[in-house]
């Protein structure tokens, strides 16, 4: 501990050559792949030393600029600033006072694992604001530096923290919930397969021809894929067919729902910590993010019928940050039990007795405007029927399963979407199939807008959006009248809540 | 006032254009002119026409704890702004601006839209006034 010391300024761990040089390679090939086949081509005489010495220039030359990089990148803790210089041509040096730093997170990537050192994340907030990621350090040298910071930043004290009581936080860190492999798989079968087997599918159409190439040079994998892409028009124009691609296609949006989940959520973690709440996951990109309850803007819960049945839920968590780093934002919980769901809304929201509880709903143009998109839609699933030459019958049998399903989506969407004030909180129902849930403590709203269009003045509906410093929530096609009621009250609590937004 | 004296001098200038054309070409091609110019015309009227509905519709309302912002002409939005959350102001002023003494006034807030509320034409006087109006709420926080 002692030997980490940050008055001074110091350079990233030994390794951080090899995470820069990693980090150029992966720039250099991301930017440059196109031109990958050209070196390979047969019209270049002596082929192979060319490439040899393509190679070492190449490797030389990153080296020489990942070692610059790393000796040119300095940072230290100076009184009441995190001070980091870097860059030769370009001098970059960046001051971050510690009031302005929101959390320090930690990430591995699979180079970083394999050489032993973690990449630090310092990230602040506001508009203008900078964010700050030191790319090696040992994870002893890690965990010191967020330490000091957060002394530091404690000893500054300007942080209002104290109006939210720190709940259930002991002192020493307790694990509350880990994800196994097991529910890991639960989640991705219970996914939204019907929107990405529509992305596949679209895909596979778009790009057919080019996939008649490749598809020939495989040898056994995916007779069926050869088969469908070379007999398109035979399969397509056959119901069964459509039903047999429907299976295959929903088969492989499980397994690419399979790959993504776990590639991300993998022996996801959540652990109380004095500071926050720590959520770890990933497969070879480990990150760690701390959430602090008070920066916590909105949580959206999202379940199915499937996820329900199996007594799970995604909880989406959306905290401040600046607008460069909207991603990272977000932190998913997938597969949360609904007594640890319970436990978190506990948490993140003060239980105040829920004395003004009411409900709006949309307007009935919602439903119009609903019907009216379906109906483009439907259109142009009938337009592609008829450029496919299906058969009469085949196009009726189509069109007897497509329209019933669309009237059913508007219809669960319709008496999904609610509004309601309960207390300070917002709740916001919507979701055809899936049920998704979104709450806000209202008070913490930046902006708010009311959009009308020409059509929905004259109908008297409106529709709100409220900004936050994580996105927008929107209020679709309201009672003119509600939306007034709405904004009232929102502005009205905004400008006599005394409690911080962050 | 100003827009009045453009669409005179505009008129009586293509007037002149017409007639010295008339008198160059053959009735046919100076038909074709004619037509051309009077289309152009009227679309830059109706161009006129619906700047003037777009200011018009244009709207601000200051309290003592909020500022709202009414714009749009298909779809109208108003936007309200509390003090409370206002980040920071700005006031900016173009070449086009200055020339004509005008200024933008923008208020930001911590949501990642960037800026929030952006009123552009305000007579710099004016953008000053509202400017430390609402600087003065803040610093009371």
């Amino acid at each position: 501990m002692s030997s980490s010391s940050f008055s001074e300024f110091r350079r990233q761990s030994p390794a951080g050559i090899v995470i820069n040089y990693g980090l150029l390679l992966y720039k250099l090939v991301k930017s440059f792949w196109v031109f990958i086949p050209v070196l390979f081509s047969d019209n270049i005489e002596n082929k192979w030393e060319y490439l040899l010495f393509v190679a070492t220039g190449l490797t030389v030359l990153l080296l020489i600029v990942a070692l610059v990089q790393f000796l040119f990148f300095k940072f230290k803790i100076e009184g009441n600033q995190f001070v980091l210089n870097k860059g030769v041509v370009f001098k970059n040096k960046t001051a971050i006072p510690m009031e302005r730093i929101q959390s320090v997170n930690f990430k591995q990537n699979i180079l970083h694992q394999l050489v032993g050192v973690t990449q630090v994340e310092i990230q602040t907030a506001g508009a203008k604001d900078v964010e700050v990621s030191i790319k090696a350090v040992s994870k002893q040298v890690a965990q010191d530096l967020k330490s000091e910071l957060q002394r530091t930043q404690s000893n500054a004290e300007v942080l209002s923290d104290s109006e939210i009581p720190e709940v259930n936080f002991t002192e020493q860190e307790r694990l509350v919930y880990a994800l196994t492999f097991l529910e890991l798989l639960k989640v991705s079968f219970s996914d939204n397969h019907l929107r990405s087997f529509f992305w596949i599918v679209a895909i596979t159409f778009s790009f057919g021809y080019q996939l008649e190439d490749i598809v020939k040079d495989w040898n056994f994998a995916d007779k069926l894929v050869q088969f469908v892409v070379l007999n398109k028009e035979e399969v397509v124009s056959s119901l069964l067919g459509i039903t047999v691609l429907l299976i295959v296609g929903i088969l492989i949006s499980v397994v690419v729902s399979f790959f993504r989940v776990v590639l991300r959520h993998f022996d996801q973690k959540v652990v109380y910590k004095k500071e926050g709440i720590e959520v770890s996951e990933g497969l070879f990109t480990r990150r760690e993010d701390v959430l602090k309850i008070s920066k916590i803007q909105y949580i959206v819960e999202v379940t199915n019928p499937v996820k329900k049945a199996m007594g799970i839920g995604t909880v989406k968590i959306k905290q401040a940050g600046s607008a460069k780093m909207k991603q990272k934002k977000l932190v998913e919980l997938v597969g949360v039990k609904l007594p640890f769901m319970q436990e978190l809304k506990s948490l993140f929201f003060l239980e105040e007795v829920t004395e003004s509880s009411s409900v709006f709903r949309p307007a009935p143009y919602f439903v119009f405007r609903m019907c009216l998109r379906s109906f483009a839609f439907v259109c142009l699933v009938n337009l592609l029927i008829y450029f496919n030459s299906f058969s009469w019958l085949e196009a009726l049998l189509l069109n007897s399963i497509l329209l019933p399903f669309t009237v059913l989506l508007i219809y669960l969407k319709r008496n999904k979407t609610y509004f309601q004030f309960d207390g300070e909180k917002l709740i916001i129902g919507d979701g055809k199939i899936s049920t998704i849930t979104t709450i806000i403590e209202f008070y913490k709203t930046q902006n708010i807008q009311t959009v009308q269009s020409v059509i929905q003045k004259r109908g008297g509906v409106a529709t709100i959006k409220i900004q936050t410093a994580s996105g927008v929530v929107k209020l679709p096609c309201l009672h003119q009248t509600d939306a007034i009621l709405i904004q009232k009250k929102i502005i009205q609590k905004v400008e006599n809540s005394s409690r911080d937004w962050i | 006032m100003v827009l009045k004296r453009l669409l005179v001098f505009l008129v009586f200038s293509i007037t002149v254009l017409v007639g010295y054309f008339i008198q160059l070409q053959d009735w046919f091609t100076s038909l074709i002119l004619f037509s051309v110019l009077g289309g152009f015309f009227f679309i830059f009227l109706g161009l006129l026409w619906l700047a003037k509905a777009h200011f018009n519709r244009k709207k601000f309302k200051i309290s003592d704890k909020h500022i709202a912002y009414q714009e749009g002409l298909i779809f109208q939005r108003e936007t309200t702004v509390p003090f409370t959350r206002i980040q920071h102001i700005e006031i900016d002023e173009g070449p086009l601006e200055r020339y004509l003494g005008l200024a933008t006034l923008s208020i930001y807030t911590a949501g990642d839209s960037g800026r929030d509320l952006k009123i552009n034409g305000l007579e710099l006087q004016k953008a000053q006034e509202i400017k430390t109006f609402i600087s003065n709420f803040m610093k009371d926080e």
